[in-house]
C-alpha cells in the first residue's frame, strides 16, 4: 500500500475529527447549561437533571468499558456505594453533618475503594470474568442493602439526607439549583475523561483493549492499568451516586437494581464505544428521555434494550464490510475507528 | 450434625442442577472461549417450555409427563441456543471479547423480558410433576423428588459423557477446543461443531429449568438471572473448560448456598456463592482442576 499519502490526509482527518469532538462536547454541555432559562417545565427539568446523572455515570462506564474494553455489569452497585456513603454521612441516621465536599470526595473514595476489592481478584486471569463478578457483585450490595437494616434503614432506606451547602450557599428544594450542581460534575467529568484518553493511561488502555499480548510486550501492565479503568470508573460513579442522594434527599434500595446497570450500558454502547464525550451525553438523554416521552410503552422498555445492544454489537462488528474500499475514511488513522479482525488476530486466536 | 446433614442433602441436590447448566457453559466456553450469557434465559424458558407440555399431557401419568416435560425442555433449549448463536455470536465470529459479552448479555435482556411479556411477570405453579413421599435415613429426610431430580441430573451427565467420549461429534468437538484449526484441517466443520455445541448446552440447561422449576414448585421470568450466574461460578471454581470440574464446582456451590441458606439466611445464601467465587479466583485463578492457560503468539 502507498503509506505515505494517505497517512498525511489520515493524519489531518483525525485532526479534524479531534477539533470536532471537542467543538461536539462544548455545544451539548452549553445547550444543557442554557436549558434551564429557555424551559420552565419542572418536569422537563427533572428529567434533564436524571439524563446530567445518567451522563456522569456513563462517562465513568465508557472508561471501562469503551477504553479498556472490559464489561462491568454491576456499575449501578458503585452508584449505590456513592449514594449510600453520602446518605450515611449527612444525614440523621449516623447523627454526622459532615461538609460538602468531604462527603462527596469520600463517596467517590469508597466507590473506588469496593472497586479495587473486587477487581484485583477478578482481573488477575481474564477480562471476561469480570462481567460475571460484578453482576454478583451487584447482587450482593443489593442484598446487603435490603439486610443490613440496622445500617442502611433496609428496604425503607435512609431518609432526610442534608441539603448541599457549598462555599454558603445553602440549597434549598429548587431544582434548578440541583440542576447546576450536577451541570458542573458532568462538566468536570467530562473535562477529566478527555484529559484521561489524551494521557498515557489512556493510550495505555487503547492498546490493552486492541491487543494486550502486543501491550504487554510493549511493557504495559495489564493488572494495574484495568484496576486503574474500573476504579476511576467507580469514581465517576460514586461522584454521581453522592449528587444523586442529595437530588433526591433520601435513598432506598430499588434505585440501584441490575436494570439500571443494562441501562448504562446500553447508553455506553449507543454512544459507540469511543472516546468522544458529546455522543455519550446525548445517549444518555436518549436511553433516559425517550421512555419518558413513550410513557404507554414503559413495559416494553427494558424489551427494547436488549435488541439494541445486539444490533448495536453486531452493526459494529461488520460496518468494514459496508465501507467503500479505496475511500481515505478507510485507512485506520482515527484510533477509535474499529479495527477489523485482522488475519493475524484469527492466527494467534487459534494457536493458543 | 443432622441439620448439617439435612442442609448438605438439599445442597447436593441443588448442586447437581447447577452442575449440568454450569457443563453447558464449559462446553461452550472449551470450544469458542466465549462466556454464554444467555444461558440463564435458556434455562428459564426450559422451565416454561416443561410447564407447557405437562399442561397439555396431563399429570395422571407421572411417567409420561416428566418425560413429556423433560424432551420439551430439552428441544426447546436446543433451539433456543441454536438460535442465540445464530444471531448473537455468529455474526461476530473472530471480534474481541467484548463484543460477544455485550451481545450475550443484550440476548438475555430480550429473553427475560419476552418472557415476561408471553407469560406474564408473575410466578406460575408448577403442576406436581414428582411423588411427593420421602425416605427417613436416620437422622436425615430425603424427598423422593430429591432423588428424581439427582437421578435426571446424573444421566445427563451420562448422557453428556457417552457423547463427548464415544461418539464422532464428540470427538469433533474435543478436537475444536484442543486446537480450531488443526482440528479443521481435519475435515471437522468448526460451524456444525458450535451448532451441536449450543444445542447440547441448550438442552442441559432447559432440562435443569424443568428440574428446579418442578422442585421448587414456580416458574419465573427471572428465575434464569441468579442461576447463571451460580452456574458460571460453579464452571470457574471446577476449572472452566473441564467437564468434571463443573461437576464438582457446581455440588460446591449448591452445598454452600444451602449452608448459608440454613444458618444464616436464604438471602445470605447468594452472597456467599458469589463470596467463593472471589476467594477461589484469589487463591487459584486457574479453578480447581483447570489447566493454567499459556498464550502463544
Amino acid at each position: 500500500m502507498n503509506t505515505s499519502q494517505p497517512t498525511r490526509i489520515g493524519q489531518a482527518l483525525a485532526g479534524k475529527k479531534q477539533l470536532l469532538s471537542v467543538a461536539g462536547m462544548i455545544a451539548v454541555l452549553v445547550l444543557l447549561a442554557i436549558a434551564p432559562t429557555v424551559i420552565t417545565n419542572q418536569y422537563i427539568i427533572d428529567v434533564l437533571l436524571r439524563v446530567l446523572l445518567f451522563a456522569i455515570l456513563a462517562l465513568g462506564l465508557n472508561i471501562v468499558v469503551g477504553q479498556a474494553g472490559l464489561l462491568d455489569l454491576g456499575y449501578i452497585a458503585f452508584w449505590g456505594v456513592g449514594a449510600y456513603t453520602t446518605a450515611l454521612l449527612s444525614s440523621p441516621r449516623l447523627g454526622l453533618h459532615l461538609d460538602f465536599f468531604v462527603v462527596t470526595g469520600l463517596s467517590a473514595l469508597a466507590a473506588g475503594i469496593f472497586a479495587i476489592i473486587i477487581g484485583y481478584p477478578t482481573l488477575r486471569l481474564r477480562g471476561d470474568y469480570l462481567a460475571i463478578v460484578t453482576l454478583g457483585f451487584g447482587e450482593i450490595v443489593r442484598i446487603s442493602l435490603n439486610n443490613l437494616t440496622d445500617l442502611t434503614g433496609g428496604p425503607s432506606g435512609i431518609q432526610a439526607i442534608d441539603p448541599p451547602n457549598i462555599f454558603g450557599i445553602k440549597f434549598g428544594y429548587a431544582l434548578t439549583q440541583y440542576y447546576y450542581l450536577a451541570w458542573v460534575v458532568l462538566t468536570i467529568a467530562a473535562l477529566v475523561a478527555t484529559f484521561l484518553f489524551k494521557s498515557r493511561i489512556g493510550l495505555s488502555w487503547t492498546a490493552l483493549r486492541d491487543d494486550e499480548l502486543a501491550a504487554k510486550a510493549s511493557g504495559i501492565k495489564p493488572l494495574r492499568l484495568y484496576l486503574m479503568a474500573f476504579g476511576i470508573g467507580a469514581l465517576f460513579a460514586g461522584v454521581s451516586g453522592s449528587i444523586f442522594a442529595r437530588v433526591q434527599g433520601s435513598v432506598s434500595p430499588d434505585s440501584f437494581v441490575v436494570d439500571q446497570s443494562f441501562m448504562v450500558l446500553a447508553i455506553v454502547v449507543l454512544a459507540g464505544l469511543s472516546r468522544r464525550i458529546w455522543p455519550v451525553i446525548i445517549a444518555a438523554g436518549v436511553i433516559i428521555a425517550l421512555p419518558e416521552a413513550l410513557r404507554e410503552f414503559q413495559e416494553y422498555r427494558m424489551l427494547v434494550f436488549g435488541p439494541l445492544l445486539v444490533a448495536a454489537v453486531v452493526i459494529r462488528e461488520n460496518a468494514h464490510r459496508f465501507k467503500r474500499r479505496g475511500r481515505i475514511a478507510a485507512v485506520p488513522s482515527d484510533p477509535d475507528a474499529n479495527v477489523a479482525p485482522q488475519p493475524a488476530d484469527l492466527i494467534k486466536e487459534e494457536t493458543r | 450434625m443432622s441439620e448439617f446433614l439435612q442442609q448438605l442433602i438439599n445442597g447436593l441436590t441443588l448442586g447437581s442442577v447447577y452442575a449440568i447448566v454450569a457443563m453447558g457453559f464449559t462446553l461452550i466456553f472449551g470450544v469458542l472461549q466465549l462466556i454464554a450469557f444467555a444461558q440463564g434465559g435458556v434455562y428459564m424458558l426450559g422451565s416454561y417450555a416443561g410447564l407447557l407440555a405437562v399442561a397439555s399431557v396431563g399429570t395422571e401419568n407421572k411417567l409420561l409427563a416428566i418425560a413429556a416435560a423433560v424432551l420439551a425442555a430439552a428441544a426447546l433449549g436446543a433451539l433456543v441456543n441454536i438460535a442465540i448463536d445464530r444471531v448473537g455470536y455468529r455474526p461476530i465470529r473472530g471480534s474481541k471479547r467484548l463484543m460477544p459479552l455485550i451481545s450475550g448479555i443484550g440476548l438475555y435482556i430480550l429473553i427475560e423480558n419476552a418472557a415476561g411479556l408471553v407469560f406474564g411477570k408473575q410466578p406460575r405453579a408448577y403442576p406436581t410433576l414428582f411423588p411427593e413421599g420421602q425416605l427417613t435415613l436416620g437422622p436425615v429426610v430425603i424427598s423422593v423428588k430429591q432423588i428424581i431430580v439427582v437421578a435426571i441430573a446424573l444421566a445427563c451427565m451420562g448422557t453428556l459423557y457417552f457423547f463427548i467420549s464415544r461418539t464422532g461429534s464428540g470427538l469433533a468437538m474435543r478436537a475444536t477446543a484442543e486446537r480450531p484449526s488443526a482440528a479443521s484441517l481435519m475435515g471437522v466443520n468448526p460451524e456444525r461443531v458450535i451448532i451441536i455445541t449450543f444445542a447440547l448446552a441448550g438442552a442441559l440447561s432447559g432440562i435443569a429449568g424443568v428440574l428446579v422449576g418442578s422442585y421448587i414448585g414456580v416458574a419465573t421470568p427471572v428465575m434464569g438471572f441468579l442461576i447463571g450466574l451460580k452456574a458460571f461460578a460453579a464452571a470457574v471454581i471446577g476449572g472452566i473448560g473441564n467437564i468434571p470440574g463443573s461437576l464438582i464446582g457446581g455440588l460446591a456451590i449448591g452445598v454452600i448456598e444451602a449452608m448459608g441458606a440454613g444458618y444464616i439466611s436464604s438471602a445470605w445464601g447468594d452472597a456467599l456463592v458469589f463470596g467463593a467465587l472471589v476467594i477461589v479466583l484469589l487463591i487459584k485463578p486457574e479453578g480447581l482442576f483447570g489447566r493454567r492457560s499459556v498464550v502463544k503468539v
